[in-house]
């Protein structure tokens, strides 16, 4: 850039300014004229041009870089009312569960006991039955409890984390910081929804099966009279829950 | 096919629109949605602007929370400028928290521009062997990883505003319109700003040959 250039192109960046608004299509009409008709006979400016357009391509040619999470926001959830609302639900459910379970239990439980006093090789329908009962029955209670608690643990997740939202943690982003986020969303969860989870009522149509002979002999007097004890406590505590 | 693309562009105005007005009631997924759609780019500008991918995450997170904070008090015409603002505030912000003051002062960004003008004098005296080789054109071929952490760099040498500036130009592709609405500035700076980054940084990548080709032939524009 002499000054020759200099006295030419008045000041270098002003035409560079020129040039590379020129490059962006910013220039007003009369100005793009003026300058595309002074670029014809000057090679000086075509090669500041042709260079100011190369470190153009170059930044765009960079790629877009790779997100390394989603920045959106996780997504306040309502509802300290229906939060209030799954344990009543709940507690019913699990009342009404222990009262199966607690009630067919004890009276399964009362049946081994008959049945291991009368136990003297003779088949007894009902102690056979009963020598079912227990395990389904307590398993049931088990798989209630177990559906019961997960029901617990997992409705409140649900609420909390509903949505696509990545929580991050920043001192001064939490949700609760947020303005307008207003409790207008719909959980996912209802508690219908929490009613229909746990595993369907239990069912005691074995209850009247009558077992084989070769499984009630097999048991022994002293067996029968534990397991009916074992009901037995096991409806007492059914029935003091339901109270 | 303009008529298509107007309208389609219309589409998306329109959409924009209502997600905005739905996010100002404090409906978070609607924000999600803006989010979804300019994530990518406030990334890009905060990576590029900080040149450190967990600060710029940060940083884009944390401009996410400010703009639904602030999004009440959103009456402009581009949300997008609206919220690359808040992101290069972000990085002003992260550059004062870190103790750091890239070339804030005026002082040193009058030094970088002598800089500037030093290596693109100095870039003059070497243009016979730097010549621009036509026939490779960085925007049809990937770029290589050496070449992308020389021009992000010598981006980094930039003074902060210009640096800016051509982000938003160059990487982004905003208009000048909407460059001097995220900078809050009028288009003679954003002008200025956008010419003067490129001739620094031409003089900075001129020093690595491979980034202009390696033909000899002159380029005549």
């Amino acid at each position: 850039m002499t000054s020759g250039n200099g006295t030419q192109h008045g000041d270098w960046d002003q035409r560079r300014e020129q040039l590379s608004a020129y490059l962006d299509g910013e220039l007003a009409d009369g100005e793009r004229k003026v300058l595309e008709a002074h670029l014809v006979g000057c090679a000086e400016c075509q090669r500041e041009l042709a260079q100011l357009r190369h470190v153009r391509k170059l930044l765009r040619a960079l790629p877009t870089p790779a997100l390394p999470r989603s920045f959106t926001l996780p997504v306040q959830q309502p509802a300290p009312a229906r939060l209030a609302t799954p344990p009543v639900r709940r507690g019913g459910r699990l009342a009404r569960a222990t009262q199966w379970t607690g009630g067919v239990a004890a009276s399964v439980g009362l049946l081994l006991i008959l049945g291991s006093a009368l136990m003297s090789g003779s088949i007894g329908p009902s102690g056979a039955g009963s020598g079912y009962a227990p395990s389904a029955s307590s398993s049931q209670r088990t798989s209630n409890g177990a559906e019961a608690s997960s029901t617990t643990t997992h409705a409140p997740s649900h609420v909390g984390v509903q949505g696509s939202a990545t929580p991050t943690p920043q001192p001064s982003s939490s949700s609760s910081d947020m303005p307008g986020v207003t409790p207008s969303i719909t959980p996912d969860v209802t508690p219908s929804q929490i009613a229909r989870t746990p595993t369907e009522p239990p069912q005691f149509g074995n209850e009247n099966t009558t077992v084989s002979a070769s499984t009630t002999l097999g048991l022994t007097g002293a067996g029968l009279a534990g397991g009916g004890a074992l009901l037995f406590v096991g409806g007492s505590i059914g029935r003091r829950r339901r109270r | 096919m303009p008529d298509d693309s107007r309208g389609g562009e219309e589409r998306v105005r329109s959409l924009e629109s209502g997600l905005i007005a739905r996010s100002q009631k404090g409906d978070t997924r609607a924000f999600n949605q803006l989010v979804e759609t300019h994530q990518a780019g406030a990334y890009a500008l905060a990576l590029r602007m900080l040149g450190d991918p967990e600060a710029a995450a940060d940083v884009t997170q944390d401009a996410f929370f400010s703009a639904f904070r602030a999004i009440g008090s959103f009456k402009g015409v581009s949300f997008r400028a609206w919220l690359l603002r808040i992101v290069s505030n972000g990085c002003y912000d992260y550059w004062r928290a870190q103790g750091r003051r890239p070339a804030t002062s005026l002082e040193a960004a009058l030094e970088d521009d002598r800089d500037g003008e030093a290596a693109a004098q100095s870039s003059d005296a070497r243009l016979p062997r730097a010549m621009i080789d036509p026939s490779w054109d960085p925007e049809r071929v990937a770029l290589k990883a050496e070449m992308i952490e020389q021009i992000q760099a010598a981006l980094l040498k930039l003074p902060p505003e210009q640096r800016l500036a051509v982000i938003l130009s160059d990487i982004q592709g905003m208009p000048y319109d909407e460059i001097a609405r995220v900078m809050n500035t009028s288009l003679g700076t954003v002008k200025s700003r956008i010419s003067r980054a490129r001739t620094h940084l031409r003089g900075l990548l001129l020093r690595h040959g491979e980034l202009f080709g390696g033909s000899g032939r002159r380029d005549g524009g």
